[in-house]
C-alpha cells in the first residue's frame, strides 16, 4: 500500500506538469491530463496518503479531516477554473475561505493540544498560509 | 558505577549539537544529565549503545529542544513577547488576506483596507518576530539563512500588495523579492541543508532539486516581466524537478520510515499547489 500511494503520488505530479505545459502550449489533450491528475491526486493519493499516516496513532482524526476537505476544495477550484466549468465561481471563492476558517482553527487546536509544541513546524505551517493568502491576494486580482 | 569513555561523551555531545542545542551553558547541563542517566542504565547491565537508544528513545524525539524552548521562555521576556506577537499576527495576517481575497472578487467594500492591513500585519509583526524567534532557537547558527529569507520575503509581499493596489514601484519591489530569493536564499538554504545534513547520498538530489527551483522561480520573474526566455525555464524548471528530483528524492527516503510521512505529503502538496497557481497566473498573463 504505502509503495502505491508514493508511486501515485508522483504520477500525478507528473501528469500535472505535463498537463500544465501542454495547457500554456495549447496543445490538445492538456485539459484531460489535467482532469485525470487532480482528480486522482485529491480523491486517491491525499486520503490515502492521510489514512496511513492516521492509523500509525489513531489520533487527532479532525485535523486530518480539515486537511482534506481543505485540500479537496482548493484543488477542485483549480480544476473548476482551469477547465472553465460552470459554477467556479462559487468553487473559488468557497476555496479561498476554507483554509482560513476549517484548516487554521483546527491547527491551532491541534498545536495548543499537543505536547511536544515544536515551534519550528508552527512557523513553517504559518509561512505556508501566508503563502497561500499571498498567492490569494493576486489571484483574486488575475482572476477577475 | 560504569563510566563513560571520553570517546562516548563526544558522541552524546555531537548528538546534542545536532539538535541545535545552543542557548548559553544549557548544552553542558544537558550533557551531564544524559551521561548520568546512560551510565545508570549501563549500571543494569545494558552496553553503551542499548543503554543510549533506551534514553533517547526514553526522552522522545525533540526533547532538548523543547527544554531549551522552555529554558529561553523562562529566562527571556522579549522572547516570550516576540513568540506571543508572533503566533497573533500569524494567524490573523493569513486570515485577513484570505476575506480580503473574498472582497476584491465579489467587488465588496473594504477589500482594500483588510488587504493593507493584512499585509502591515504580516510585513511589521510576523515576519520580523518569526524570524527573531527561529534565530533565537539555533543562536548564531542560521543568521544569514533568516537575514537573507527576510530580504526576499518582504520586498516580495510588499510587491504583490503594491500590485494588488495599484500603487507605482511593484514591478521593482517583486523583482528586487525574487532576486534575493534565488540569489541568496535559496543557495543559503542548499549550503545550510548539505552542511548539516546527516545523509550525505542525500546531497546531489538536494543541489538538484534546488537549481531546478530557482530556474523555475526566475521564470516566474521573466514572465511577469515580460522578459524573453521565460516559458522555456518555467518548462525547464519544472521538468526537472518533477522528472528527476521528486522521484529520486523519494526514492531515496522511501525506506526511513514504514508509513506515509507528513513531510512526503506536505512536499507533494506543496509542490502541486505551486505549479497549479503558476499555471493559473501564466494563462492569464499570456
Amino acid at each position: 500500500m504505502k509503495r502505491l500511494i508514493y508511486i501515485s503520488g508522483l504520477i500525478c505530479a507528473m501528469l500535472l506538469t505535463i498537463g500544465t505545459s501542454f495547457k500554456i502550449e495549447h496543445w490538445p489533450g492538456a485539459g484531460i491530463l489535467l482532469t485525470i491528475a487532480i482528480i486522482f491526486f485529491a480523491l486517491f493519493f491525499v486520503p490515502a496518503a492521510l489514512m496511513n499516516n492516521y492509523n500509525q496513532e489513531k489520533k487527532n482524526a479532525y485535523l486530518y479531516i480539515s486537511i482534506f476537505v481543505t485540500l479537496l476544495v482548493s484543488f477542485s477550484a483549480a480544476l473548476f477554473k482551469i477547465q472553465h466549468w460552470p459554477g467556479a465561481g462559487i468553487v473559488v471563492i468557497v476555496a479561498l475561505i476554507t483554509p482560513f476558517v476549517i484548516f487554521l482553527p483546527a491547527y491551532v487546536v491541534y498545536f495548543n493540544k499537543s505536547p511536544n509544541k515544536d515551534i519550528t513546524k508552527f512557523i513553517a505551517v504559518m509561512f505556508l498560509l501566508v503563502f497561500v493568502g499571498v498567492m490569494d491576494a493576486l489571484l483574486s486580482v488575475a482572476l477577475r | 558505577m560504569a563510566e563513560l569513555s571520553l570517546q562516548q561523551v563526544d558522541r552524546i555531545r555531537k548528538d546534542l549539537i545536532r539538535e541545535s542545542i545552543n542557548y548559553s551553558h544549557l548544552i553542558h547541563d544537558l550533557l551531564d544529565h544524559i551521561c548520568c542517566d546512560v551510565e545508570f542504565e549501563m549500571d543494569r547491565g545494558n552496553s553503551f549503545e542499548e543503554a543510549y537508544t533506551n534514553i533517547k528513545k526514553w526522552m522522545g524525539k525533540d526533547r532538548c529542544r523543547k527544554i531549551q524552548e522552555e529554558t529561553l521562555l523562562l529566562t527571556s521576556n522579549t522572547y516570550r513577547f516576540m513568540k506571543t506577537i508572533m503566533k497573533f499576527s500569524g494567524i490573523i495576517s493569513p486570515a485577513l488576506l484570505g476575506i480580503a481575497a473574498l472582497f476584491k472578487i465579489q467587488h465588496w467594500a473594504g477589500a482594500g483596507i483588510f488587504m493593507s492591513l493584512g499585509f502591515f500585519l504580516l510585513a511589521i509583526f510576523f515576519l520580523p518576530s518569526a524570524i527573531y524567534v527561529l534565530y533565537k532557537e539555533n543562536k548564531g547558527k542560521r543568521f544569514f539563512l533568516y537575514l537573507f529569507g527576510l530580504l526576499s520575503f518582504l520586498p516580495l509581499t510588499a510587491g504583490v500588495l503594491f500590485k494588488v493596489q495599484h500603487w507605482p514601484g511593484a514591478g521593482l519591489l517583486i523583482t528586487i523579492g525574487i532576486g534575493a530569493t534565488v540569489a541568496l536564499f535559496l543557495p543559503t538554504l542548499l549550503y545550510v541543508k548539505i552542511k548539516d545534513s546527516q545523509r550525505k547520498d542525500l546531497n546531489p538530489v538536494l543541489t538538484i532539486g534546488v537549481v531546478s527551483g530557482m530556474v523555475h522561480i526566475l521564470g516566474l520573474l521573466f514572465k511577469i516581466m515580460h522578459w524573453p526566455g521565460a516559458t522555456l525555464m518555467i518548462f525547464l524548471g519544472s521538468t526537472v524537478f518533477v522528472l528527476v528530483f521528486l522521484p529520486w528524492y523519494s526514492f531515496k527516503v522511501y525506506k526511513e520510515k514504514e508509513y506515509v510521512t507528513f513531510e512526503f505529503i506536505f512536499l507533494l502538496v506543496g509542490v502541486i499547489w505551486f505549479i497549479l497557481t503558476s499555471t493559473l497566473f501564466n494563462l492569464n498573463i499570456s
